[in-house]
């Protein structure tokens, strides 16, 4: 099975207001807030470690999930992210 | 272990 890899681009802005994530997409001022599951799956996205192990410690260590049903709905949120122009999704790791 | 909290969906939003 193969890894996912994310990182949010360079021309963003995030900040935590308390359990959100706030995104401004400095290129167009597109601003997006994330849910706290969202916003953990976020803080995670170093570009280094899978989005499986993102998921397995951000996400259902916190949250009352079955770990394979976290990774699935993350897949579709960074997905969605992407399609957005505001994340990296690659299937190995994404250097600065 | 801390009680985990209840899960929602991940989701986001664009704001106006």
């Amino acid at each position: 099975m193969s890894e996912l890899y994310v990182r949010p681009i360079r021309d963003i802005a995030a900040r935590m207001l308390g359990e959100e994530v706030i995104v401004m997409a400095v290129r167009d001022s597109r601003v997006f807030s994330l849910n706290p599951t969202a916003s953990a799956i976020w803080s995670g996205a170093d570009g280094v470690t899978p989005l499986r192990e993102i998921v397995a410690r951000r996400v259902a260590c916190e949250f009352e999930v079955d770990a394979d049903a976290a990774y699935q709905d993350a897949v579709a949120l960074v997905e969605e992210l992407a399609r957005e122009g505001i994340l990296q999704i690659s299937d190995g790791p994404i250097p600065e | 272990n801390p009680p985990r909290k209840p899960y929602q969906k991940p989701s986001y939003r664009q704001e106006k």
